[in-house]
Parts: structure tokens; sequence; C-alpha cells
């Protein structure tokens, strides 16, 4: 069978590409498209986020300086840190994982490509949300953490703080979407071959953040509504003389905040353990060991988050468990660091730009590590907390571990993204200037700390001796931004200038390298089938593929493969460009624009607008198979031998798997406040002669709702729709019983009289806001046109709503045991 | 030449089971352990040992047979992830290529994962041996 020619890739082409108009450009789903956006967004926020570091610099460059205001400074740095943290280091690996993660295993695209482009759009809203405030005079000023009570409408009123509270909101749904599509694509669309066993490592680091993300967001979503409600309508969470507490903010912020640093340095050691071999020139050493140990990573990195809470006031046994898992987690950083430095022993090195940054990231990260060692030390930690030793440690770990080796990948990865080679002089004369410039700046820091100046000081009088180091501080963020710009200049020129760099400029191992530079809308005609982890080292043949089995051109296919051993199992079809996304995210913008302005009719409306929009999303189009350029004549190029040919029906059901784990952790997270603001003066016990019918009415309607599944199965279409119109049924009967509730409690408790009012109408409003997104769900199947369609039931939609209506049904027994039934067991 | 999973599942013996439970169970004992711990030291500390500031004498024993059942746990998980690894790999595995086959991979991984949670689990029952008062803080 001769291989394909120009007709396969015209007609992958069309049914690939995107189309060069306004409609186009506002509703591309293409991951290349969408990752180049992510990239310049985020590295736009590191720009601004850089001046806003300088600002700082020159504020404290000497002694008694006034070129703003201590409110002015607190504004700056606050912002620095928030878009720093937020809006730069964790997106530009996002950005990095949109563009390069189906390229690195082989698949067309993301999981969900409509997704990618919503996470971006609300990413880019969201960050543009935060940035609005400076110019209405409203900045947050409370620093990126936020600690209550500072942040309470007492001590900071204005809209500064509410900006911040509802612009994380809104980004943690930027980056949820984003880590359920990188989950689904890593687990279900890996090249056949790719087991566990032969992913590339920074599939290990995204698929691990992935997995944080999901279970760390909650708790801030958790933190900053409780805030917010605080703020505007007076509840108690954080007012300690009504029974609230301000540690429980620093409990629910450190619990994500923690998790969330490994967040941004897990992919960045990923990209490191990407490209450091490659200019070792060979193999990294003990890749077992770095996989284990980035997963290691993640896990205990939800065990630490007490150790920034060491000055708080904790029990010494509790603060010794979480001294000790801050050390257990030391190892696994040491594993992939001694990894590193004995594949650079045994390999022969290349010092391109590239591999510069990624050697200067592995010294900085040596000692941002050893320094966290040190403030891990209980009595150390009470010294240097919040002092300018913990500034220097956190900026050599997040620049260090972020910047570097974001700057690393930039040069390794960008000649695929634009086809055209940076200019190596100009980019090595970029990372000294970055290098010396950052240590100029950061190492005084130490010295600084250990004298005893502390954070977050607008300014320091002559007197205190901190003059000289400051000053040397100040002229290294000088070189450091001067490095910066280089590297800017770099790309820009490059883009235009550049050499062309060819499918793979540095003879690498990856598969991304195996597609043109840069890639087709379609990446590479044949998808590829893996044997080893080095594919392209590895006699690598992509083209061998004598039966056309991995062409897959009659539409928007790529394939679904099994979780561990990558076998292919069927072809999943993806959606085309579609406006949903945008005009989603545009949508919630206004949802978020009447939260912030207290407007509920705003805010309500945009609501409705958002479900129409979701509705219309999840409609069933018509497959339209576009015809391709070329009419395909009987000629041996057009037979094809899929290695699978049944279409993936239940795709949607990984992601609601995911949606499902993020919200139980965000009711956990609900539970932990309650429990931790408790226990409550419990002179009334809550009483359950309304609570026990709602939840036999809820277990009923999971029954009945599990008969319908059931009937799907067995094609019994009238039958399961009954049993759907039953369960719809049943839960408007809880919603009538649910308002019946409230009145009767709001007779006696309101959420403003103190803090277990507060918690407690929360739980049950967030239940009651999942149990009518489990309504409309449940409306939307029922009047789906056909309950087993074209595909092979089980019908997935009813399966997928199905699963929410019981997850919201078991929060429920949880509410009811814990809300109710104990404290009257406790009477 | 490379095996398809079912001939090395078949081969040594080893099931999917197994292979899962030695990354699992070491990761539980951890976890476990230190949720346990931290709340068996609180509960006891605020029912019984808050009055007086001193704490009650069972915590510190029961506190230390956490420890060790959890060790028990990660050292038997430590031993059987090496015999299964031994299984799996024999004795002819080429240098360069360890943890090719998936099953190889998640042995290792199993090791891995136990020998650092003995770890972490040991240093957490330190504080337990040395801390004068194990309630100490406890408001």
């Amino acid at each position: 069978v001769p291989a394909p020619g120009p007709r396969t890739r015209a007609r992958l082409t069309h049914l690939w590409e995107t189309p060069e108009d306004l409609r186009g450009w506002l509703g591309t789903v293409d991951h290349k498209k969408l990752g180049k956006r992510y990239l310049m967004t985020a590295f736009a926020f590191l720009l601004v986020g850089g001046i806003e570091a300088v600002l700082i610099r020159l504020q404290l460059a000497r002694a008694d300086q006034t070129l703003f205001t201590a409110e002015q400074y607190n504004q700056i740095f606050t912002l620095h840190g928030v878009t720093m943290i937020f809006w730069y280091a964790q997106p530009i690996l996002t950005g990095f994982g949109v563009y390069l993660i189906p390229l690195m295993i082989g698949a067309r695209d993301l999981a969900y490509p409509r997704l990618n482009a919503f996470g971006y759009w609300t990413f880019l809203l969201s960050g543009l949300f935060l940035y609005a405030s400076p110019f209405l005079g409203q900045s947050p000023h409370a620093g990126w953490f936020a600690y209550v009570p500072y942040s309470t409408g007492k001590f900071s009123p204005g809209l500064g703080l509410d900006f911040y509270a509802l612009s994380l909101i809104f980004l943690t749904i930027s980056t949820t979407s984003g880590a359920v599509n990188f989950i689904v694509t890593i687990l279900r669309h890996r090249a056949p071959g790719m087991a566990i066993s032969k992913m590339p490592l920074f599939m290990y680091s995204s698929l691990t953040v992935s997995v944080s993300v999901i279970f760390s967001l909650p708790p801030l979503t958790a933190a900053c509504t409780f805030l917010l409600l605080d703020r505007q309508w007076s509840f108690r969470f954080y007012d300690t003389l009504y029974g609230g507490s301000t540690v429980l903010w620093q409990h629910l912020f450190w619990f994500f905040g923690h998790p969330w640093v490994y967040i941004i340095f897990l992919p960045a050691t990923g990209m490191i353990s990407m490209l450091l071999p490659v200019f070792a020139r060979r193999p990294i050493v003990g890749y077992p060991w770095v996989a284990a140990a980035t997963v290691l990573t993640g896990v205990v990195g939800f065990a630490v988050w007490v150790h920034h809470m060491f000055a708080v006031g904790i029990t010494h046994l509790g603060m010794s468990f979480f001294s000790a898992a801050s050390m257990t987690i030391s190892v696994f950083t040491a594993v992939q660091v001694f990894s590193w430095v004995a594949t650079l022993w045994k390999g022969r090195l290349v010092l391109t730009s590239s591999m510069l940054f990624a050697l200067g990231f592995l010294a900085l990260l040596v000692v941002g590590g050893l320094n966290g060692i040190v403030t891990a030390v209980i009595p150390v930690d009470w010294q240097l907390h919040d002092t300018h030793f913990v500034v220097a440690h956190l900026h050599y770990v997040l620049v260090g571990a972020n910047v570097f080796p974001v700057f690393a990948g930039f040069y390794f990865w960008l000649p695929k993204v634009t086809g055209r080679l940076m200019n190596e002089r100009l980019g090595k004369l970029s990372f000294w200037a970055m290098f010396i410039g950052f240590n100029l700046t950061f190492f005084p820091m130490h010295i600084l700390g250990a004298l005893g100046m502390p954070r977050r000081i607008f300014t320091y009088s002559q007197s205190q001796g901190w003059e000289t180091l400051n000053l040397v501080a100040s002229v290294g963020a000088g070189v450091l931004t001067l490095g910066v710009l280089l590297s800017v200049i770099n790309f820009l020129w490059s883009v235009k200038k550049g050499a062309r760099a060819g499918e793979n400029p540095w003879n690498a191992d990856g598969l991304e390298w195996s597609a043109s530079s840069p890639p087709e809308p379609y990446g590479s005609v044949h998808l590829p089938a893996v044997q080893t982890r080095y594919p392209l080292w590895d006699d690598h043949d992509e083209e061998h593929d004598p039966r056309h089995e991995r062409i897959l051109d009659g539409g928007r296919y790529t394939f679904t493969t099994s979780a561990l051993d990558a076998r292919p199992w069927a072809i999943a079809e993806m959606p085309a460009a579609s406006l949903a996304p945008v005009v989603g995210a545009l949508v919630l913008t206004a949802v978020f624009a009447g939260l912030l302005a207290k407007n509920l009719w705003v805010a309500g409306g945009a609501l409705l607008l958002a479900l129409a929009t979701n509705a219309y999303w999840a409609w069933p189009k018509v497959r339209k198979v576009p015809e391709p350029p070329l009419e395909p004549e009987h000629h041996e190029e057009d037979k094809r031998n899929p290695l699978v040919t049944e279409l993936d029906p239940g795709r949607g059901k990984w992601g609601m798997g995911c949606l499902i784990a993020t919200e139980a952790m965000l009711f956990v997270a609900l539970f932990f406040a309650y429990f931790y603001l408790g226990p409550f003066p419990t002179e009334k016990a809550p009483k359950l002669h309304l609570v026990l019918p709602m939840l036999g009415v809820l277990l009923l309607s999971s029954g009945v709702l599990h008969y319908g599944e059931r009937q799907v199965k067995k094609h019994a279409d009238r039958r399961a729709r009954a049993a759907l119109a039953v369960t719809l049924l049943l839960g408007l009967v809880f919603v009538a019983l649910q308002v019946v509730e409230f009145r009767n409690k709001l007779q006696e408790l309101t959420p403003q009289m103190n803090a277990y009012g507060s918690i407690i109408y929360t739980i049950t409003s967030f239940h009651a806001a999942h149990l009518l997104v489990g309504l409309l769900m449940l409306g939307f199947v029922l009047v789906l046109p056909r309950l087993h369609a074209a595909e092979k039931p089980p019908h997935h939609p009813y399966k997928s709503a199905a699963l929410y209506w019981h997850f919201v049904d078991v929060v429920w027994v949880f509410i009811v045991t814990f809300l109710y039934i104990l404290p009257n067991l406790h009477k | 030449m490379t095996r398809s999973p079912t001939e090395v599942e078949r081969a040594s013996g080893v099931s999917r089971r197994q292979l899962w439970l030695g990354l699992i169970l070491p990761t539980a004992a951890w976890a476990g352990h230190g949720m346990l711990g931290t709340l068996v030291a609180l509960l006891s500390c605020k029912q019984f040992g808050i009055a007086e500031r001193s704490a009650p004498a069972f915590t510190r024993p029961i506190l230390f047979g956490l420890s060790l059942v959890a060790l028990g746990v990660v050292v038997f998980s430590v031993v059987s992830s090496l015999r299964i690894l031994r299984r799996i790999t024999g004795s002819s595995q080429p240098v360069g290529q360890q943890g090719h086959q998936r099953e190889e991979f998640m042995a290792m991984a199993a090791v891995f994962f136990s020998v650092t949670f003995a770890f972490g689990i040991a240093l957490n029952a330190v504080p337990v041996l040395v801390l004068a008062n194990v309630c100490e803080g406890t408001r």
C-alpha cells in the first residue's frame, strides 16, 4: 500500500484547521492556538508582575524612601504576589501543557477541546477582572494570602478584597477545567503502546498537579466564599466575637496554598526532566524513581500546610507531625535532583541557552530547598517567620523552580511553536543577566531576614543598618529585568529572522519533535504508536503504518486508549470550533461583576444566560463530517484499516468523575469549617422532623434513578424516561421541603446571628445549589432527542447526570448526619 | 523483545491487584497514621488533659502503638514489593532498561513508596517519644 500523499494531508487539514476569520479566532478549540495564547497571556502577566516588583525594589532601595505611601505600597506588593502566583506561575505551565501534551502523547487534541477554550477565556477574563481594580482605585492590599481579620470589611472597607476573592473564585474555574482536561487526556488519549512506564516525565508532573488542583482548589473557593459572605452580607465566619475564627482562613488557605507551591513547581521539574537528558545526550537516570517521586510529592504535599502556621499556636505534637511530613517531602525533591545530577554526570553536555537555564534552575532549587528545610525546623521558623528570609526562600523556590525552567522551556520548545530558532548568544547573555541579577536581588534577603527586617514594610530607617543590602537587592532587580528583556527581544527577533528550526533541531527524543515545526493543525498524519520511552532515539518509525491503521481521517478523530497500558480501545470524536466557550466565559464575567456590585439581579440574570449557554454547548449536534476538498478516488491511498472502529461514546463520564471529585472536596472543606468552628452551644438541637423525610425523598429518588439506568441498558426507553421524570418530581418535592425548612429555621437563627448560623446556611445552600444543578441536568437529559441515538447503549448523558444526582444525595446523607443527628446525640 | 502485559503477568504470577496494593497500602498506612494520630491526640488531650495541662497516661502508648502498627504495615509492604519485583524482573534485566515494562515499573514504584513512607512514619513517631508532654499547646 503506498504511503498517504497530499490528498490525505489536505483532508486532515480540512478537518482540523480553524477558519482564519473573527469567528474562527474567537471560537478556535485548537490546542496549539490556545496553548500559544496561554503562553503569551501568562507571559504578559509576568511582565506586569515584574514591573510591580521593580516598583517595590525602587521603594526599598534606600531608607526612608517616599516614592509610595504605605497604602500604595501595600497595593503594589499585593498585586505583584497575586499576579505572579495565580496569573503567571501556574497558567504559563498550563500553556506549555495545552500546547505540548497532545503532541507528546500522540493525540490530535486535548480530551475536551471546548473546555480548553473555555479555560483560556476564563483565565484571561478573570485576570482582566482583577486588573480592573486599580483603575477603580480599589486594589486589594492585604498580601497574596489576604489574612483575616485584616482582609475583612471592618479593617479593609471598599471593593479591593472583594475583587481579590471574586477574581480568585473566577480563576479556579479556569484552573479546574484545565486540570480535568489534562487528567482525562493523559489517562485516555495516549498513543497506542505508551504504557505508564513509557510516558514522558512531563506527563507525570502534569497528571500529578492536575489531581492536586482537583483537591486543593475547593478549600480556596470555600475560604474566599466565606470572606465574601463576611464582607458583603455580614456573615460571621471570621468574626471571633460571634464564634468565628481567624485561624480557619489560614487552615483553608494553606491547605490550598502548599499544594499550590507544588502545582507551580512540579510541571517545571517535568520540563527539566524532558530537556536536560536531550542536552546531556543520554536517557534520564532513574526514570521510575523520578516518576514515583513526582507522584509522591503531590500526595505528601497535602500534609504539610501547617508548616506555614507554626507561629499561630498549634499543639506541639501537631507541629511535630507537620514538621516530619515537611522533611519527608524533601526526600522526593532530592531524588529528582540526584537523578538530574547523575544524568549530567554520565552525559555529554551541550551548553545551549536552554541547558544553561536548566542548570541555573538546579543551582537555585538546591538553595531554595535547603533554606526551606531551615524554615521547616520549628524554633528557627519562629525566629525567621515574617522576615525577609522567607521572601528570599519563596523567591528561590518560585523563581528558581518556575521562572528558570520556564525560560529553559521557551528556548527548548519555541522553535517547535514558531518554526524558528532563537539566537543562542543573546539567550546566553539573557541567562547570565538573569542568574546574576536574581542572586544579587534575593541572596541578601537571607541576611536581611536574619537581621530582623520584616516582610511587607514600605520603608525603614537608616539606623537599622539595612540600607546597603537593600540597595544591592534593588540593583540586582535591575539586572534581572535586563535579562528578561533580552529574552523578550530575542523572541521577537527570532519570530521574524531566526534560522529555520526543522522538525528536530535538538535531536530530541520526544514525540512532539516528530511533527513539523510549527506543527500542522492535525499534528502528524499517522498517529504514532510507541514501543519505548524515547521513541525518536530508539528506531522510531512513525510512518511505518502499512495498513493505514493510524491515520483516522474519517472525522475529527483521535484514539481512546486504556489508562495503564494504552491499548487502543475506541475512537474519540473531537468537536470543532465553537463560540459557546467564549460566550460562556463572558457571561460568567457578568455574574462576577454582579456579585461585586451586590446586584443580584445582574448576577442572577447572567447565571441564567450561563446555564442557557451550557445547554447549547451540551446539546447533541448533528455530526457533519466535512467533505474532503478532493474527492477520494478508488485508490490504494484511501484504504484504511483503523486499529479500532468503535466510536467512544462515554468520554464525558471521566470528566464528570473529576467534577464530582472536586465538588466532594468542596463539601469536605465546608464540613471541616463546621467542625473547626464547633462545638456550637446547642441549647436547642436542630429539629429532625423535616430533614429525615427529606433524606427519605432523596434516597428514594436515587433508587428510582438507578432503576432508570438499568432500563437504559435494556433499551427500555419509555421506562427509563419515566424513572427520570419521577426522580425530577421527587427532587422538586425535596426543594419544596427545603424551602419550608429554611423558613422555619430563619425564625430562630439567621446566618448573621453567629458563626453557627453562617456555616449551617452556607452548607445547606451549597447543597441546594448543587441539587438545582442536578435537577437541570436530569431535565436536560429528559428532553434530549433520543435516549440511545446512534451510539451504543448505555446512554452516557443519562449515566453522567445520574452519577451527579447520586453524589448530591450522598452529600445530603452527610449533612443530615453531621449537622442534624450528631448535635441531637450530644444533647 | 517486549512482552505484552498479560504475558508478563502470566509468567510472573503477579496480579494487577497485587501491584496496586503495593502502591496503595504504604500510602494508606502513612496517611492513616497521620490522621489517626492527630485525631487521638486532639480528642484525648481535649477530653482529659486540658484541665491539668498534662497528657493523659494512655495518650502516648496509643500513639506509639499506632506508629508500630503503621510501621509493621509498611515493612510488610517493603518485603512483599521487593519479592514481587524479583518475581517480575528475574535476574536478566539489562542495565538501563529497568522499569520499562509496566508491571516492573509499578513494582519498582511500590518499593519506593514503601521505603519512603516507612521513613515518613518513623519520623512521625519520633516526637511521640521525645516530647515531654504530648498535649502541650492544646487549646
